[in-house]
């Protein structure tokens, strides 16, 4: 059975998606992609291949929701929301990840 | 857990919708390709930059979908979806292959489907009305065995006085058709008598007006009612709904009567005893002189048992509770033991198909249809074994080359299936005929339904499960680098597997020859034997006498003269029931009074000359003559049968017999061969000849020896009988000895589907097997080709196909032979003149099976020695 290629991002990308449509609202795949791009100092290029399965994922889950609107140039895209039980997702993965990360950073820190 | 449960559910409405969510994927993609191409070009990229950076960006769809897949989940439908489509392109790629797998997988699921479902609907489809399980009938048994469906009106009273398991009581009477005048002119309408009970424990709802009621049952209307089925208020009212509560006119002879059409019947199917009833009179049954009526036991019941009684403790409940009932008779009077069936089984008493002889035969097809299937995937799979060897080579899984020959199996038996069903909605008429059982029960329980589709698809699963197998099975055995090799040669394990699958089904095909020669040789035999008397040229019909019960006799040989009259009568007889049908019975003893334990014995009530108008053979003393029956003497004549139960051997002319009914002694005139009148392949029962009683009601059937057809005889009838009382009208004239041959039609049907499935069978087996030996000399030709070019003799190499063929199809026989042999035994039961080891049948299914395989196997082989060296070493 093949390991889904963007297993190691899927923890990662989910929480960035959610803060990026927390703090932005609305927006289309393309847009998320763009957003987290910039916010990371270019450091972090999404690839679409794992965008829209994460996409899709986060949707079947419930985080976010998803309809379709118009872009500025009068095209049609598909926008994606954060939802409440988002929002709540958010703050727990977030809060775990800061627990994770003091857990690693003592641990370094120990090591030496 | 609640999120494992949402995101099933979610991803379950995704598969469903997936084309909605590939199409959404596509779009995205597609918008996410233009807004990267603007990006680019807003940052100075020429437009063929930009399209390729947008190219690179949506690049690896491919991978894209899988992982998308892996999203949406249920990745084994998937993969069957992919494997059902690839076999679906692979199976089109070869047409002739295809083809020929479904016809012959069509045959054999299609006939066993048939079969099933006529089975399934004759004996487990639950009957259409509210908890059909709890319907029952009541049956007695009389110490010589006679077993009676019917009950009298004061046993129906007593049981819902004393059985409170039983719910409510349906009584049932057939009665002669009712005529009807309509504007177009007299009809005779199917009719059956029934009381409110039965119309209630069926749960039948009027379509209009109401259903019989306890007045009915009382009997206390003056006026006479009936109820219409919904189909007759059609076809002749042309469903007026201002029928209901008017009256119509009933014919009888030329009184006219009217009959108040108090409601109509739903259509909900076949009404039990009731089948092709168009219209409905009651039987009031709590009136007095019914329901104390005892003696007369003319009513088919139909009991519903309380919820949550059991049918064994009903069952016993009934028979200790006719045992009550009886218990003030004198002992001749009591009918026997009572107890409950399953309402089914009493409307399929008497129906006399051999069931299970076909649905083996249906199953020994399947068998037949599947080994030949089998072969032909064989030979496919030995075609493709180079193509097969590298993608393993390449990696490819056993598990993957399975599940691949597996959904071509499957898609071949799923089309075989479909093909299947549809013929099976064609064929059902087809199969309401073959099987008249089902008449009793309701054809329309034939209708395909869930039960057949399961059925079928579970029995397609299988087979291909088995297909897919096989091929797999061999593929271990043979060694890979043999298989990758240009020009196949086949291993010694899949030749033994070919010729094992060509050895079973010539089994099967001589199975199936010669258990349709057994029961065709029944049918003959059947057909050839005596029945005692000579049917042939009599002619009987009914009518009803215009006289009271004192001058009933008078007038029924004053008929009789009129009849005698006609051009071409040679001899008139009448008797209270048709000869062929049953008749009426008592018990009998030689001893004084009639007790318990004495033997109920059938008698038929008739005239002077009956006997000799059937031609029945005269072994002692005299028969009736015309002063006994005018005189009413007590005398009887007894068949050879009856004389051996009562007197043995003994002389029984001149010795008395005391008959139950109306206590009667009478005196032995004479002894008459036994007359088949039950069926040319029953034995006779016992029975004894009385004069003609005038007390059991007014219709008498005359039998007639004449030398006039049947249509000229009627015609000339009519008016005769009309011009000495306008009156007597006659009924349902038919030749005797069509009545005969009807009664081995059981015979003639099952003779006739066996031997069509044989057929069959041969047919399918000898294609089969000539295909299997044709592409054995294909493959061998090369070989054949330098073994000629060599100097063999053409001889040698004919000689050598010859020999492979015939160690098959001996091995087939010897098998076969030993397989039909077990079959006749199984079949004993059904046998008629004939001992299960009948060597004429065996002989003709043997000859028929080396005639067929002979040239199955002569044409390839005389073609392997005309093979010419060079063509095929050229070819190599």
């Amino acid at each position: 059975m093949t390991v889904p290629r963007s297993e190691v991002m899927y923890g990662t990308l989910d929480l960035l998606v959610l803060k990026t449509l927390e703090t932005l609202g609305p927006l289309h795949g393309y847009a998320i992609a763009q957003r987290i791009h910039q916010v990371s100092k270019e450091s972090l290029a999404v690839n679409q291949g794992t965008l829209y399965p994460a996409l899709l994922r986060l949707e079947h889950n419930g985080w976010v929701a998803s309809d379709w609107d118009v872009t500025e140039n009068n095209r049609k895209a598909r926008y994606y929301t954060i939802t409440r039980a988002g929002r709540k997702r958010l703050v727990e993965e977030a809060g775990s990840w800061k627990q994770m990360a003091e857990i690693i950073d003592r641990v370094l820190q120990g090591a030496f | 857990m609640f999120l494992g449960l949402r995101s099933l559910v979610s991803r379950m409405r995704t598969f469903v919708g997936r084309r909605r969510v590939e199409a959404r994927l596509r779009d995205e993609l597609e918008l996410h390709a233009e807004l990267v191409a603007a990006d680019h070009l807003r940052r100075g990229a020429s437009p063929e930059e930009a399209r390729r950076q947008a190219r690179l960006a949506v690049g690896g769809l491919d991978q894209l979908r899988e992982d998308y897949r892996d999203a949406l989940g249920f990745r084994p439908i998937d993969d069957l979806a992919r494997d059902l489509r690839l076999a679906f392109r692979g199976l089109r790629r070869s047409p002739a292959f295809s083809a020929v797998a479904v016809v012959t997988l069509t045959l054999g699921i299609g006939v066993n489907a048939m079969v099933f479902n006529a089975v399934y609907a004759l004996l487990w489809r639950p009957l259409p009305f509210p908890a059909p399980e709890r319907l029952v009938a009541m049956s007695r048994q009389s110490s010589t065995g006679l077993v009676l469906l019917q009950s009298s009106g004061y046993d129906a009273a007593w049981l819902r006085d004393h059985v409170p398991a039983v719910e409510e009581i349906g009584l049932a009477a057939n009665q002669a058709p009712v005529g009807v005048l309509l504007e177009s002119g007299p009809v005779d309408l199917e009719s059956t008598r029934v009381n409110a009970g039965y119309l209630r424990l069926l749960g039948l709802r009027p379509v209009a007006g109401r259903l019989f009621g306890d007045e009915e049952d009382r009997g206390t209307s003056d006026e006479a009612v009936a109820l219409l089925t919904e189909a007759a208020w059609r076809r002749y009212f042309r469903a007026d709904p201002s029928l209901v509560g008017r009256t119509v006119t009933s014919l009888a002879g030329l009184t006219r009567r009217p009959i108040r059409i108090v409601g109509v019947l739903p259509d909900c199917g076949t009404l039990p005893y009731a089948a092709g009833a168009e219209i409905f009179t009651p039987i009031p049954w709590q009136q007095l002189d019914v329901r104390n009526d005892r003696g007369t036991a003319q009513f088919m019941t139909v009991f519903r048992l309380k919820a949550g009684a059991t049918l064994q403790q009903a069952s016993n409940a009934v028979t200790a509770a006719m045992i009550a009932a009886d218990a003030d008779l004198p002992q001749r009077h009591r009918a026997g033991r009572a107890w409950l069936v399953p309402l089914r089984e009493a409307l399929l008493a008497g129906g006399r198909t051999p069931i299970w002889l076909l649905y083996g035969a249906a199953g020994l097809l399947l068998i037949l249809t599947t080994a030949n299937v089998a072969s032909l995937f064989l030979a496919r799979a030995v075609a493709r074994q180079h193509e097969t060897a590298v993608r393993m080579a390449l990696g490819a899984s056993v598990r993957h080359a399975v599940r691949a020959e597996f959904a071509e199996a499957l898609l071949v038996s799923l089309a075989g299936l479909g093909a299947a069903l549809a013929l099976n909605r064609l064929a059902q008429p087809l199969v309401a005929e073959m099987l008249p059982e089902l008449r009793a029960v309701g054809p329309e329980l034939l209708r395909v339904g869930q039960a057949l589709v399961a059925f079928g698809v579970v029995s397609c699963v299988a087979i291909s499960g088995s297909l897919a197998v096989l091929p797999a099975v061999l593929r271990w055995r043979t060694p890979p680098l043999a298989a990758l090799s240009t020009s196949p040669r086949v291993g010694p394990a899949r030749t033994r597997w070919r010729e094992m699958l060509v050895t079973v089904q010539l089994a099967v095909i001589l199975v199936l020859l010669a258990i349709g020669g057994l029961v065709g040789r029944s049918f003959v035999e059947a057909l050839r034997t005596d029945p005692g008397f000579d049917p042939a040229g009599v002619i009987t019909f009914a009518a009803s006498l215009p006289a009271a019960p004192d001058a009933r006799i008078a007038a029924a040989y004053e008929m009789a003269d009129v009849v005698a009259s006609l051009p071409g009568t040679k001899r008139v007889g009448f008797s209270l029931e048709s000869p062929l049908r049953f008749a009426l019975a008592a018990k009998h003893s030689v001893r004084g009074e009639v007790e318990a334990a004495d033997p109920t014995i059938p008698f038929r009530l008739t005239s002077s000359g009956y006997l000799e108008t059937l031609g029945a053979r005269l072994v002692r003393g005299r028969l009736l003559e015309e002063a006994d029956v005018r005189a009413s003497r007590p005398v009887t004549v007894l068949n050879e049968s009856a004389a051996r139960l009562l007197f043995g051997t003994t002389d029984p002319v001149g010795r008395t017999v005391r008959s139950a009914m109306g206590n009667a002694e009478l005196t032995v005139v004479g002894v008459v061969r036994d007359m088949r009148t039950s069926g040319l392949d029953r034995a006779a029962d016992p029975t004894l000849y009385r004069p003609y009683l005038p007390y059991f009601g007014s219709g008498v059937v005359v039998s007639v020896r004449t030398s006039e057809s049947l249509d000229r005889f009627v015609s000339v009838l009519g008016g005769r009988l009309r011009a000495w009382n306008p009156a007597v009208v006659p009924r349902g004239a038919a030749l005797l000895d069509e009545g005969m041959r009807r009664t081995i039609q059981p015979r003639l049907r099952a003779t006739f589907l066996v031997g069509a499935f044989a057929i069959l069978g041969l047919v399918i087996g000898s294609v089969g097997l000539y295909g299997t030996f044709s592409a054995d000399v294909n493959r061998l030709a090369r070989e054949l080709g330098i073994r000629l070019a060599l100097g063999a003799p053409p001889r040698s190499v004919l000689g050598q196909v010859l020999r492979r063929g015939a160690r098959v199809v001996v091995t087939g026989g010897v098998v076969g032979l030993a397989g039909s042999a077990a079959a006749a035994v199984l079949i004993r039961r059904h046998l008629y003149g004939i001992e299960p080891w009948d060597g004429a049948s065996f002989a003709v299914a043997v000859a028929l099976l080396a005639a067929a395989a002979s040239i199955a196997v002569l044409v390839p082989a005389l073609r392997a020695a005309r093979i010419d060296p060079a063509v095929t070493l050229r070819e190599g």
